[in-house]
Parts: C-alpha cells; sequence; structure tokens
C-alpha cells in the first residue's frame, strides 16, 4: 500500500507546480513531495458515478455522512464518460475514485483488469446479497466470486397505452381490421402483435390534440452512441434466442459472432421499417430521452424502456400518467435455431426477454487507500442494504428494482414518493420480476471488449436505420467486426469461453 | 507591427535587416543552448508518439486486453483498414467536409476582407469584433450554435424557416442536412481566420497599384483580377494550406454536435480514430488509421501545393 | 455613374455585407446570453427572444452555477486556467529562446529546415499523437494530472512560437544589440534586457494564442484526463446529462462564463493577435 499512497499524494503535488522539469523527474519512484501526513479527523470518500444518479444518492447518504464524520467527493459523469473513463483507468492503472457505479456490461474488462476488490463476507452477510434475484447476482460476480453490490436492476419492459386498449370504439376498429383484440392487461403477445398495434395507432388524432400527424405507434431508443444497442437487441431476442440454445451473440462453441443470422436481420428488416413507417419524426436518431419524452408526450402508444413506469409517473414530463400498462417484451411464434440453420414454429410465443445492460453496480476499486477501507466498506455496505436499496428504488433516482423483498413490497411502490398506484405497481413489478426471472431471458454480453462490440453493432444498425445499407449487408458488417473484435482480444475460441461465463455455464 | 495598418508585407524583403553577424566564441555554444530546449521538447513528445504510433500500427496492442501478448502481425492492419467500408466512409466524410467547408470560408473570407479594406470608419471596430469567433472554444460553438440554434423542433433557425415559409430542415436526423450543419458551424468559427489573413493581405497592397489603374480606366472587376488577386496568391496559398490541413483534423464538433451521426454520415476519420483507439482500446487499429489520415493530408496538402505552384508561375 | 456615386455605392454595400456578417456572429452570443436566464417552461413550445417581453429571464442558472455547486464547477475551471497559463509560459520561455537563436545566428544553412521541421508539426494529425499520448503517459503514471496536459500542451505550442518569434526577431534592427555588445553587454543581458523587451508585442501575441490554444482544446483532454484534471471543454460536455433532457440555461451560463474571459483577452489584445495570427504566414 505504501507505494499506491505515495503515487497518489505525488499526483497531487504534481498537479499543482507542474513543469517540464517534472518530465524528467517523474520515474515511477519519484517520491511524493511534501505532502506527508494525511489529515486523521475527517475521513474522505471519492466516488465516480452518473451525475443524475450521483446528485440523488448524494442526497440519500447525506445523514449518513454527517454522522460518520465522512467526506464524500462526488466525481459526476455523463453515461457515455462514466464508461470511457472507467474503462480507460482500469486499462492504463489509474486512480479514480475509492468508489465507483459501473455498468455491469464492463464487469469482464473491469475485473480482469484486477481493478476491483473482492467483496469481504461480512459485507455480503450484511447486505443481504441472498435477497438479490439470481440474474442481478451474476452481473455481479465474476469466476464464482462477488466483485461488486447491486444498485439497480436494469431490464427492459414493454409499455403501451392501457387507456387506448380498453376503449371499446378503438378496439372495434381495431378488430376489424387485424382480427384479435387489444389487449389493456398484456399488450402486445408478439411482435407481430405490436407491429399491427403501431401500424393502426399512427397517423390519425388518438391524443386529441386537434392534428393526425403527431400520433405514432412506437418509439424506440435507436441512436448511436447512445442506447441504440439495447434498443435494437430488445427487439431482436424474440427471433435469435432460442430456448434450447444458451448463446445469443455468440455461439458458446466456436466463438463466431451471430448478429447476422436470419433472426437478427429479421428483427432488424422489421425495426427499420417501423422507425420509419410508425415512428414520430426523426425516430431513427432518437436519444434513449426522446423515445421516453414522445411516449410521456402522449405521441407514441408503444415502447420498452428502462424507466417508462418511473418517468410516466413524473407530473412535470408526463401526460400518460396512470395510463400506461406494462409487460415482458412480446414474443414470437417463430425463433431462429442456429444450430439447425432453419426457423422453427412455436404455437405458444416463445419470448426471450433482454437484461439489457445488467445495471449499474457499485464496487471497490482495488487502488483504495488502506488506512480508510473500513469507512469505504461501510458507506458501500449502508448504500447497497436492503433498507437503502429499497429507499433509492422507490424514488425518482432512476434505479430499478433488485431484490426478492423489493417486489415484494408492492406498498412501497405504489404509495412511496412514486406516488405509482397500487394497480401501476403491480403491473410493472410483475413485468419485471417475470423477466429477470425468465428461463429464456438474455443476459447482455458483458465480454472483454464489450464496448468495441457495442460499437461495431451500432455502426451497423445506424446505417440499416439511415436507408444506407440493407439490413442483411449491414449486419454481414457487424459479424465481421465482431469476428475481428474476438480474433483481437485473444482469438475466438477463448471468448467463447468467456461468453460461457457470462452466462454463467 | 505596431501600426495599425498592421504587418509589413511585400516590401519586408528589402527593409529586412541583415541576418546575422559575427560573434566571438561563446555564441556558437550561445545558439545551442537557446534552440536546444526546444527542439528537445519536439523531438520527445512529437517525434516519439510518432514513431510509437508507426510501431503500434504494425501490432495487435489492445488497451484492454488482459493476459495475451503483443505480438507483430505486419501489414494486417492496413489490410482491414483498406477493405473497411465504414473507414472508407470516414474518409469520405472527413474530405466533403474538407470540400465543403474550406471555399465557403474562402468566399466569405474574401467577401468580408474586400469589403473591410474598403471602408475607413469603423474598420477597427469590425476586425476586433471578427476576432471573437476565433476566442471560442469549438466545444461552445458547438453547443450554442449547434445544438440550440439548430434544434429540429423549436430552434430559432428552423423557426426563422418556418415563418419565411419553408419547413424546418432535420438538421440532426438527415444526413445530408448533419453534413450541411456542421459546415455552417465551422465557416461561423474558422471564416474570421481567413478574413484576417487576407485583409493582411490586402494591406499591404500599394494603393497606388489601385489608384494607377483606375486612371487607365481599369474596372473594379478587372483591377481585383490583374492587381489584387496576383499579390494576394501567396497569402492565400498559406491560408487555404492552414484551413485544408486543419479541416482534415476536425473532430470536437463532430462529437460535440452530431457524435458522428446520424448513422455514420458525419463521422470524421479523427472520431473513428478515437472511438477505436482511445474509447474502444485498440491501440493499433487506431493507429494504422490514423498514419492512413496523415497520409491523405500529405496528398492533398501536397496536391495543392503543386497545383497552386502552378497556377503561380503561370501568373507571374 | 460618377466616380463619387459609384465610391458611395461601393462603401454602402461594404457596410452591408459588413453588418450582415457581425450579425450572424453576433446573434449566437445573443442567444447563449440569454438563454442562461432561462428556466424549462421558456423551452416547452416555441422559441423565446427577448427577455422581459417573451419571456421572464431568471437567475437560476446563475445561482446554481456560483451559489449551488460553486465547488463543482471551479475545479474544471482552476485547472483549465493553471493549465493554459503555465503551458503557454513554457511555451513561450522555450520557443521565443529558439526564435531568436533562429533570427540571429547561423545554423550551417539550415536555418529555414529547422523552422520547417518545426512546422511540420502542424501537418500531423492530433489522432496521431493522442494514441501514443495515452499509453507514454501511463507509463509515466501522470494520466488524468494537470502535468500531462501542461507538458502536450507546451510542446505542441513551442513550434507555433518558433515560427513567429523568429520572423519577429528578424524584422527588429539588430544595430542596438550590436552595440549593446560593443558595450560589453553578455549575450544573455542583450536577450533579456534589450531582445526580449523590444519583442514584447510579440510575445504578448503568441502567450494570448497559445493561452486560447490551450483554455479551448478538446480532444487531448479527453483523452488524457479522467476526472482530477477535467477542463473546462470537457466539463462542459459532460453536462449532458445522461437523462436526454438538456439543461441548456446552465450550460449557457458555464459556456458563458468560460468564454468571456478570453473573448475580452482577445479583442483588447486585438491588434497583437490578428498581427501573431497572420504573422508567420505572411513571407508565404
Amino acid at each position: 500500500m505504501q507505494s499506491k499512497m505515495s503515487r497518489r499524494s505525488f499526483l497531487h503535488f504534481t498537479g499543482g507546480v507542474a513543469s517540464v522539469a517534472l518530465l524528467a523527474a517523474c520515474a515511477p519512484a519519484a517520491p511524493g513531495g511534501g505532502a506527508a501526513a494525511p489529515s486523521k479527523e475527517a475521513v474522505t470518500i471519492r466516488y465516480a458515478g452518473l451525475e443524475s444518479m450521483g446528485s440523488a444518492l448524494e442526497k440519500f447518504i447525506k445523514p449518513y455522512l454527517d454522522e460518520h464524520g465522512v467526506k464524500f467527493e462526488r466525481g459526476s459523469f455523463g453515461q457515455q464518460e462514466l464508461t470511457d473513463k472507467i474503462m480507460q483507468s482500469v486499462a492504463t492503472d489509474t486512480y479514480l475514485a475509492d468508489v465507483f457505479q459501473f455498468e455491469s456490461n464492463a464487469r469482464a474488462d473491469v475485473i480482469g483488469a484486477k481493478a476491483l476488490l473482492e467483496v469481504p463476507d461480512f459485507v455480503q452477510e450484511k447486505v443481504q446479497i441472498d435477497d438479490v434475484l439470481p440474474s442481478i447476482r451474476k452481473t455481479l460476480t465474476w469466476e464464482g466470486k462477488l466483485f461488486a453490490l447491486p444498485y439497480d436492476g436494469d431490464i427492459h419492459y414493454a409499455s403501451f397505452r392501457k387507456d387506448l386498449f380498453a376503449d371499446k370504439e378503438i378496439n372495434d376498429k381495431f378488430k376489424s381490421k387485424y382480427g384479435f383484440d387489444l389487449s389493456p392487461e398484456n399488450g402486445a403477445e408478439t411482435w407481430d402483435q405490436w407491429r399491427n398495434i403501431a401500424e393502426f395507432f399512427t397517423g390519425w388524432d388518438w391524443n386529441k390534440d386537434g392534428k393526425p400527424d403527431t400520433d405514432f405507434g412506437v418509439a424506440y431508443m435507436t441512436k448511436r452512441g447512445d442506447t441504440c444497442w439495447w434498443g435494437f437487441h430488445s427487439r431482436a431476442t424474440a427471433y435469435a434466442k432460442h430456448p434450447d440454445d444458451p448463446g445469443y451473440f455468440l455461439d458458446t462453441d466456436t466463438g463466431e459472432a451471430r448478429v447476422n443470422n436470419p433472426g437478427f436481420v429479421r428483427a432488424l428488416t422489421e425495426w427499420v421499417e417501423e422507425n420509419n413507417k410508425w415512428a414520430p419524426p426523426g425516430g431513427a436518431n432518437f436519444g434513449y430521452g426522446d423515445s421516453l419524452n414522445a411516449i410521456n408526450g402522449g405521441r407514441a402508444v408503444q415502447t420498452y424502456n428502462w424507466d417508462a413506469v418511473t418517468t410516466a409517473a413524473s407530473d412535470a414530463a408526463s401526460v400518460i400518467k396512470g395510463k400506461q400498462g406494462y409487460n415482458i417484451l412480446p414474443g414470437s411464434n417463430e425463433v431462429y435455431n442456429s444450430k439447425k440453420g432453419d426457423w422453427e414454429t412455436f404455437k405458444e410465443a416463445s419470448h426471450a426477454p433482454f437484461l439489457a445492460f445488467g445495471g449499474w453496480v457499485i464496487a471497490v476499486s482495488s487502488k483504495v487507500d488502506s488506512g480508510i477501507m473500513t469507512p469505504v466498506w461501510d458507506l458501500v455496505t449502508f448504500i447497497t442494504k436492503p433498507e437503502s436499496g429499497l429507499a433509492l428504488v422507490t424514488d425518482a433516482t432512476g434505479a430499478s428494482p433488485y431484490r426478492a423483498s423489493q417486489f415484494k413490497n408492492v406498498d412501497a411502490f405504489a404509495n412511496g414518493p412514486l406516488k405509482l398506484g397500487e394497480e401501476v405497481a403491480k403491473d410493472y413489478l410483475d413485468a419485471a420480476e417475470r423477466t429477470l426471472s425468465h428461463p429464456n431471458a438474455v443476459v447482455d454480453l458483458a465480454m472483454p471488449g464489450w464496448v468495441q462490440y457495442r460499437d461495431a453493432l451500432e455502426l451497423g444498425v445506424a446505417k440499416a436505420l439511415a436507408g444506407e445499407a440493407q439490413p442483411q449487408a449491414a449486419l454481414d458488417e457487424v459479424k465481421a467486426a465482431f469476428d475481428q473484435i474476438s480474433d483481437r482480444m485473444g482469438g475466438l475460441k477463448k471468448q467463447a469461453e468467456i461468453y460461457k461465463l457470462v452466462l454463467g455455464m | 507591427m505596431a501600426s495599425d495598418s498592421t504587418v509589413m508585407v511585400p516590401q519586408k524583403a528589402q527593409t529586412r535587416p541583415k541576418r546575422h553577424f559575427e560573434f566571438e566564441l561563446p555564441d556558437k555554444t550561445w545558439r545551442w543552448i537557446l534552440l536546444l530546449p526546444a527542439v528537445i521538447v519536439v523531438v520527445v513528445l512529437l517525434a516519439i508518439p510518432i514513431l510509437w504510433t508507426l510501431y503500434a500500427a504494425f501490432t495487435d496492442l489492445h488497451l484492454f486486453r488482459i493476459g495475451v501478448p503483443t505480438s507483430f502481425v505486419g501489414l494486417k492492419n492496413f489490410d482491414t483498414l483498406l477493405h473497411n467500408s465504414s473507414f472508407w466512409r470516414t474518409v469520405k466524410n472527413t474530405v466533403i467536409f474538407m470540400l465543403g467547408v474550406v471555399p465557403a470560408q474562402l468566399i466569405v473570407g474574401m467577401g468580408v476582407a474586400l469589403c473591410l479594406d474598403n471602408i475607413t470608419r469603423g474598420r477597427k471596430f469590425f476586425r476586433t469584433w471578427f476576432l471573437m469567433p476565433l476566442m471560442v472554444s469549438p466545444v461552445v460553438v458547438s453547443f450554442v450554435v449547434g445544438r440550440m440554434l439548430f434544434a429540429e423542433d423549436i430552434g430559432p433557425v428552423n423557426e426563422f424557416l418556418r415563418f419565411l415559409g419553408f419547413k424546418g430542415i432535420p438538421w440532426f436526423t438527415n444526413s445530408t442536412w448533419a453534413m450541411v450543419m456542421l459546415m455552417i458551424v465551422d465557416v461561423w468559427q474558422w471564416s474570421s481566420f481567413m478574413i484576417l489573413m487576407l485583409m493582411a493581405g490586402l494591406q499591404g497592397i500599394p494603393p497606388d497599384l489601385h489608384e494607377a489603374a483606375n486612371v487607365d480606366g481599369a474596372t473594379a472587376w478587372q483591377s481585383f483580377w490583374r492587381i489584387t488577386m496576383p499579390l494576394l496568391v501567396p497569402i492565400l496559398v498559406t491560408a487555404l494550406l492552414i484551413r485544408i490541413i486543419d479541416a482534415f483534423k476536425v473532430v470536437d464538433i463532430v462529437m460535440v454536435l452530431t457524435g458522428g451521426g446520424p448513422g455514420q454520415a458525419t463521422e470524421t476519420v479523427t472520431l473513428a480514430i478515437y472511438r477505436t483507439g482511445v474509447k474502444g482500446g485498440d491501440l493499433a487499429f487506431g493507429s494504422s488509421q490514423a498514419y492512413f489520415l496523415m497520409i491523405i493530408m500529405l496528398v492533398f496538402g501536397g496536391a495543392f501545393l503543386f497545383m497552386s505552384r502552378r497556377a503561380l508561375g503561370r501568373s507571374d | 455613374m460618377g466616380i463619387k456615386a459609384r465610391k458611395r455605392l461601393s462603401l454602402t454595400i461594404s457596410y452591408i455585407v459588413l453588418g450582415l456578417w457581425s450579425l450572424i456572429l453576433f446573434f449566437p452570443i445573443y442567444w447563449v446570453v440569454i438563454t442562461s436566464f432561462k428556466s424549462q417552461v421558456d423551452f416547452a413550445v416555441k422559441s423565446r427572444y427577448l427577455p422581459f417581453i417573451d419571456f421572464q429571464p431568471t437567475l437560476n442558472a446563475w445561482r446554481y452555477l456560483f451559489v449551488e455547486r460553486l465547488n463543482w464547477f471551479m475545479t474544471p475551471f482552476m485547472n483549465s486556467l493553471i493549465v493554459a497559463f503555465i503551458s503557454s509560459i513554457i511555451a513561450l520561455v522555450i520557443g521565443s529562446m529558439a526564435g531568436y537563436a533562429l533570427a540571429r545566428f547561423k545554423f550551417g544553412r539550415h536555418n529555414n529546415s529547422i523552422v520547417l521541421g518545426f512546422m511540420s508539426q502542424r501537418m500531423f494529425p492530433g489522432a496521431l499523437f493522442i494514441l501514443a499520448f495515452l499509453v507514454m503517459f501511463r507509463e509515466l503514471h501522470l494520466l488524468d494530472t494537470r502535468t500531462a496536459l501542461v507538458i502536450v500542451y507546451a510542446s505542441g505550442a513551442v513550434p507555433f512560437v518558433v515560427w513567429v518569434m523568429r520572423d519577429f526577431f528578424e524584422t527588429l534592427p539588430v544595430e542596438i544589440e550590436e552595440s549593446a555588445m560593443i558595450d560589453g553587454a553578455s549575450r544573455l543581458r542583450i536577450i533579456f534586457r534589450i531582445a526580449m523587451p523590444l519583442a514584447a508585442p510579440g510575445l504578448v501575441a503568441v502567450f494570448v494564442l497559445c493561452l486560447i490554444g490551450a483554455w479551448n482544446e478538446y480532444l487531448v483532454a479527453l483523452t488524457l484526463s479522467f476526472r482530477e484534471a477535467i477542463t473546462i471543454p470537457l466539463f462542459m460536455q459532460m453536462q449532458v446529462s445522461t437523462t436526454g433532457y438538456t439543461e441548456w440555461w446552465n450550460m449557457s451560463a458555464i459556456a458563458l462564463v468560460s468564454v468571456v474571459p478570453v473573448m475580452i483577452a482577445g479583442m483588447l489584445l486585438e491588434k497583437y493577435i490578428t498581427g501573431g495570427l497572420t504573422f508567420g504566414a505572411l513571407k508565404g
């Protein structure tokens, strides 16, 4: 620890008195200058996290900090920067913070670089790790060891305007056209139904603002560099994830990318069509926020998102409070079987909900100063223990439920700070829990090189959305890029092994 | 250069003082003491990175890879690069951007500089004001000029267009318009550079040349092409070269304004390098892209210089 | 048309063109100023253009910046300030020394080649450096420090300083230095007591230009700083919140605070800056 200490104080020291002369003097063993004894009075814990979630968190832990005399220095980042900076600091062995929030998709990279401390048993016990749903626990562990603590159970679930679906007049019109009833309880059961609904609700004035050209069937997150990765995969899993085949992104035996198989191509082809025909103008380049705006502003009927329920409940940003129904992502009667190389028909629609993102997790850096180890773990315990977790997921913090006990506590969601109301809370929790415990749920691609895989896919999808490439050609390119990245990261075989680890096989 | 009429232009050659004079021995040492720090700094911090990048371009160096050693891969990166349509798209975007902004800046710069040269009252005011965009950080420009003014729904630009009876332009969602928007932002910021350069050039042209032409009955048009232009060519070439090079390097406004989108419509090579190398951690592939960009810049810069030399030779 | 009328016409056209371009340059600045006094409601339906007339200005953004989150904002602001000043001073000292040497001494017949060598740096794309810098400063354990940025910015500005200052020293009459030499002044004395003061206008110009360059630089700062050493442009980029709702009013206030100091400094020193910008280029 000695060397780490001196390096940190060295950084502080040099920051101030920068000069070129230092370049010569900055051999790794450079001593820590005059910054000798660190002050014993107040412990300072440095945190790195999202600006939006961080400010809510800071407010929440304020009483704790005051009580324990801990100073909390919060570095705040945008979503993109946070991942970038964590990845870079980890790869370059640079101190970023004592405690940080990171996306669990980066766990292979971050844990592999030995940037995190393993969670000690006493902490695991205090935060009651067994209460955390197994699918979320998977995102915290690597090779059987727990390296992070849960903060947010991110998943994609479908949301739709149940008030419109329950309208008899609308339903009659819909049924006469498509031959089945709109279901205010479940929304679309399959993507085919979803598409029918999208088509039906586009171009007539159901939102009653006097203009028929502000009404659309769907809104998606499609923007490259924003959340396109999750927007696309949530749409594709039902076609491309076969219940008998554990792999989705890659073939678990060969490590070859599957992104250009007919399942994915069908998803992209349909997605492009939906975005062009039934989404609001600019829908093919919508960020996460844009798609929510369209839904909450009453301009689109269906979407899937992480935060549809909480943002719809906000009085300031939403005109659809209480009008939205929730369900797991639609399924499909046809699923592509990569092993057989052919489509398979299912009588009951096969669902493959996407555990998009896997959530933000909280971890302790291995660069933490040995002197503050105890207060750091205490703070992390405080943030993630069941009572705090419940308070955070039932407030407008952007965090979603992840514990069995949270899903049982409908009342906290219905009447807590979010004020979802009994009906919405039940509906939402049910959708979320079914997604998280679904046997055919798709785990996100938490692999070394994840940032590059993501960028490659988003590039291909964006090209298809912009009409610059046909879906098949775009995905062929993505496949080539994926295999190239796998090759770069140590070979397809090696990546296949790691993918199995990610899937928990 | 302390006088208002700026800088010493053509006559300089005659008035320039002797380059050096005889010193005693210590000066031989002095000149090295004075020069070497700069040389060392530049060599260490420019040459080493350049060489290191060259080395990296021939390996499979990866920032995020753990437990697999780095090895030489020969020309593989360049081979992949040449067959990568996404990369070629970024090259195309960069060239289009350059071909869009440089002539636009030349036209704006020339027009404004001529007008500035024509007036006397208020010249200092305008010159000072025109300096302003060069002081503003490109990130701020992108946010303000770009993100706010070009906002599709309630941005002033689209509101103005609708006021005139046109439809709002999809600045961020249409591939072509997104590129046009980037160009407008760049022209807004960097035309000033052209104005100042050309202005300085115009100020250096002796007024009696124009007067003589006037007496001879030349029209303004004729005197512009026969007198002004030829004398302006050297500074024009320099200014254009600088702008061409800078246009090839564009990245900050793209990153902030469009992030390369929609699709890949506005992704420039430098942005792609940042994405691959820094964000994605693939240092090797990023390095090969960087070298490719340099080659393209050398080709374009060289071609431009060659052509302007020939044009110059003819006009002499 | 008489000469007088023609002259008047061309003057009118000139003023119209200049006025128009001034206006185009002015509007965005005006926009950011009024936006910093807006609040969320002013973004709801349509743009608001005139304070007090079509929207009620508030000080929310300014309060947010200077009262609520002052500390949080001061870190990047001070980083930018320190990095810009120190790197510019270093570049100025090293660069003007070399500029002087190249103006006053002969290095074989290679003076021009040396200057060209320095200037060739401009031909290299920044992207060529950032990857190497990332690895280099990792090895030096200097990532995310102001030191790293100072080193990069200073070394990046040196060639420009050499280029401009060499030209500048060449325009200074050598006779003054010669007579001082005859009076027995040492070379050091000549440089620092005679040449440098005479070159002050040039030094001011390049200094301010280096300062602006470092203050506004984005790509290198983005690559080399993570948290501790972030500068103003990075900080601004990070303000686009993850929710997709951008707080334009806060952004505008930050933008103004970061832009106004350099803008004023630059415009006050207009004469020098224009000179510095156009100086070397005029050699053709």
